[in-house]
């Protein structure tokens, strides 16, 4: 029987990891991931968890243990945050180029610099680009259900890829919140045990792996990887409709909150959503016609579920918590891409706020819809990112 | 929608045998005194190719992948090898 | 190197994983759909071999998998250098596996570069004047973190290597032999003088061949008459640059080490 419980977000990535059954975890320490390791190393210890904790020296040996257990056969883990994550790069590419079904936590922090212990989610959007699926929770039951979720997609034999399951630090992994902890029995229904496939380390079955490729084989590789992460999007519906008949709560790459008539379509990540889920059920009281489009899966990008999503809206509000410097916030990148060529399109108003911890406040969320509204007024039809919450001079 | 299943391996790995004739790269071979060799096997830990090989007792090359390095020479206990020129085809074995 | 390489396969058999940095022993894992390897081979990233092993290592024993070997060949440059924080982490925490150094005393697969394994005097691209720094010694390093099992071997010397690799094989935790290994075009000598230069070497002093087993020293080739050093240095073309002087200091370095080294034969090395 599933169990309720008032766990916090770190703490349900553990109960995660501890339900599906992970062989091998290599972490190192990082604010606000600690907890994250600290529970695994206790759940070892009592057995609560049949498998090896390596307490690793660096975030880099982190993820290169874990490709190593799991290039053997063993269901691995890690978890991490902002500079740590940046610290990984080097080795992000190495696990989803290798087809490894590894899934690793990031509770979002800001990059360095300036320092911040705090959300943002320039550390993940640091990774975009890495061929790893990418999926972000809005609170502590999706930190839970994206773990199990995560490895059942990463394995499957069409996919093949590492999963990155992002929760807002603190904002998710610090807060405690009620949560339905899945039956062990229901799990193991739900996420057969990991078996070896495709590249792997066997004595039995010798290959190398990961050896140097000449132009003449390397875009195909590359090919077979993007076809992965664009087949990726299918199977993860497949996989949501699964885990409802399992557990009853349904997964799938957006979710879409009224959209019925809304004029105006929010477009968040992460915890953000959760904001102005509740702001938008606020507005729809004063018959204010706006919706809420939840990104779960930010890479791949489902970009036709978005298109399909948004091409009755009048305006769309993009909000990035990550600064996209040198350009615009990632998300209204892929959002304006997503919608290219519509005829006739909305208008996509693209903010970023919340960086470093900053609370994106409902006062704030007000903020953006009335300027995208006087944006709109004005035939103004796409901003650049507009800073909505820097504070004016002298403040 | 259904996906078609792939069986095939997805990634970068390596599987087959490398075979180059690394014996067209040698520009003189190792040359074996047989009345000298008493196949005592140092050659055949020393040579980098493994392209030594003692049976019954004495030496044999396999010069499809020598590549006349000439460390063989040097530790061999009786000085029962030594480098000539290389003339001829490169893949005729001793 | 694949002196090392196949001495040590020839030790280790088909129950193998064998990691390899990008480097020269990475020649062997391979390219494109071929590989040298007939064991399972992983290529790392330049510093993590270490780390690679460690993951490797708790997956085989998760999974009850325990009489397969882990070994790492790595480069000086990968290990002294870069690979340093990886080593000593998978050292610190104990795991089973073997780690060999090639050292070739610079970054040779990418030109002969210098590295922290580079002696003092020795020309490369990047100490064109000869490097000004001596020698890190990663042996002693490791040693002082309590290493069960480490030592020097030489590519000159192969059933010495054979029998250290036979010991680190049977060690349950992490091993370490640090194999002198000449390059021919890095040194500047001829190929075929390979295991000469290696032998003289040992023969100095220069590079004494010695194990350390749970912290007792054992010298494993022991050379009555010291030869002198100038003999090992006009061997090489890389060091032309040397002055007497240098060659004189160094020299008494030398015989003043080893000296040491036979003192403490058979006692904790600290």
């Amino acid at each position: 029987m599933p169990q309720l419980k008032a766990l916090d977000g770190n703490r349900v990535v553990a109960e995660g990891a501890r339900l599906a059954r992970i062989q091998v975890a290599a972490a190192y320490p990082i604010t606000p991931q600690t907890p994250i390791v600290e529970y695994i190393s206790e759940f070892v210890r009592q057995g609560q968890i049949k498998a090896k904790y390596i307490a690793v020296e660096s975030e880099h040996s982190a993820l290169s243990a874990v490709i190593g257990a799991s290039l053997v056969g063993a269901r691995a883990f890690t978890a991490t945050a902002g500079a740590g994550l940046a610290l990984m790069h080097e080795i992000t590419g190495v696990a989803a180029g290798n087809r490894l079904p590894i899934v690793m936590a990031v509770t979002n922090r800001a990059l360095p610099s300036p320092w911040s212990l705090q959300v943002d989610h320039s550390d993940s959007m640091g990774e975009r680009d890495q061929g790893w699926i990418q999926l972000y929770a809005e609170n502590c039951q999706e930190a839970l259900d994206l773990v199990l979720f995560g490895y059942r997609l990463a394995e499957d034999s069409r996919v093949r890829l590492p999963v990155m399951l992002c929760l807002d630090g603190f904002y998710v992994s610090h807060t405690t919140e009620v949560v339905s902890v899945p039956d062990e029995e229901e799990v193991d229904r739900f996420l057969p045990p990991y078996r070896l496939q495709n590249v792997y380390l066997d004595v039995d079955d010798p290959m190398s792996v990961n050896a140097l490729t000449s132009p003449n084989i390397y875009t195909e590789i590359r090919y077979e990887h993007f076809q992965a992460l664009k087949r990726s999007l299918t199977v993860m519906e497949e996989i949501g409709e699964e885990f409802y008949q399992h557990f009853g709560r349904r997964y799938a790459p957006v979710e879409k909150v009224e959209l019925e008539g809304a004029e105006t379509v929010f477009v968040t990540l992460g915890s953000m959503s959760g904001t102005v889920r509740h702001m938008v059920k606020e507005w729809r009281r004063k018959d204010v016609p706006v919706g809420l489009l939840k990104i779960t899966s930010f890479r791949p990008f489902p970009k036709a579920l978005v298109r399909d999503a948004l091409k009755e809206a009048k305006q769309v509000i993009v909000i990035d918590r990550s600064a996209g410097l040198g350009s615009e916030g990632p998300l209204s990148l892929e959002v304006k891409a997503a919608l290219y060529g519509l005829s006739p399109a909305p208008a996509v108003y693209s903010f970023i706020g919340g960086l470093g911890g900053r609370d994106f406040t409902l006062a704030t969320l007000e903020k953006t819809l009335e300027k995208a509204r006087e944006l709109y007024a004005q035939g103004l039809v796409s901003s650049g990112s507009i800073w909505v919450d820097v504070k004016e001079a002298g403040d | 929608m259904s996906i078609k299943q792939t069986s095939r391996r997805e990634g970068p790995y390596a599987y087959k045998p490398a075979d180059a004739k690394t014996g067209a790269w040698r520009q003189e071979r190792p040359k074996v005194d047989l009345d000298k060799c008493n196949g005592c096997s140092t050659c055949t830990r020393y040579c980098p190719t493994g392209i030594m090989r003692v049976k019954d007792k004495k030496l044999c090359i396999d010069y499809t992948y020598c590549k006349g390095c000439g460390v063989c020479v040097t530790v061999c206990p009786r000085q029962a090898l030594k480098m000539v020129p290389e003339e001829g085809p490169s893949y005729a074995s001793a | 190197m694949e002196i090392v390489a196949r001495t040590m396969m020839r030790v280790l058999g088909p129950k193998t994983i064998v990691l390899t940095p990008p480097s020269c022993s990475a020649i062997i894992t391979g390219y494109g759909r071929e590989t040298g390897w007939r064991v399972p081979a992983f290529q790392s990233n330049l510093e993590n071999v270490a780390a690679y092993a460690s993951g490797i290592r708790a997956g085989l024993e998760i999974l009850g998998k325990d009489d397969i070997n882990v070994v790492g060949l790595a480069g000086d440059g990968g290990t002294v250098d870069i690979g340093l924080q990886a080593l000593s982490g998978a050292v610190e925490r104990g795991h089973r596996f073997i780690y060999i150094c090639y050292d070739n005393e610079a970054y040779m697969n990418t030109g002969i570069q210098r590295s922290g394994a580079t002696p003092q005097g020795a020309w490369t691209t990047t100490t064109p004047g000869g490097k000004a720094e001596a020698k890190k010694d990663v042996v002693a390093m490791l040693v002082a973190q309590g290493i069960p099992y480490a030592a020097t071997a030489s590519a000159g010397y192969v059933e010495d290597l054979a029998r250290k690799i036979e010991k680190a094989k049977n060690v349950n935790g992490p091993s370490y032999i640090h194999v002198h290994c000449p390059c021919s075009t890095g040194w500047r000598f001829p190929a075929r003088n390979t295991v000469l230069v290696a032998r003289l070497a040992v023969e100095t002093g220069l590079w004494p061949l010695y194990e350390v087993e749970n912290g007792i020293l054992r010298i494993t080739r022991k050379v009555k008459e010291l030869k002198p050093l100038e003999e090992f240095l006009r061997a090489q073309g890389r060091f032309a640059q040397i002055t007497p002087e240098q060659v004189k200091r160094w020299q008494e370095e030398v015989q003043a080490n080893y000296q040491r080294l036979l003192a403490k034969e058979g006692q904790r090395w600290n």
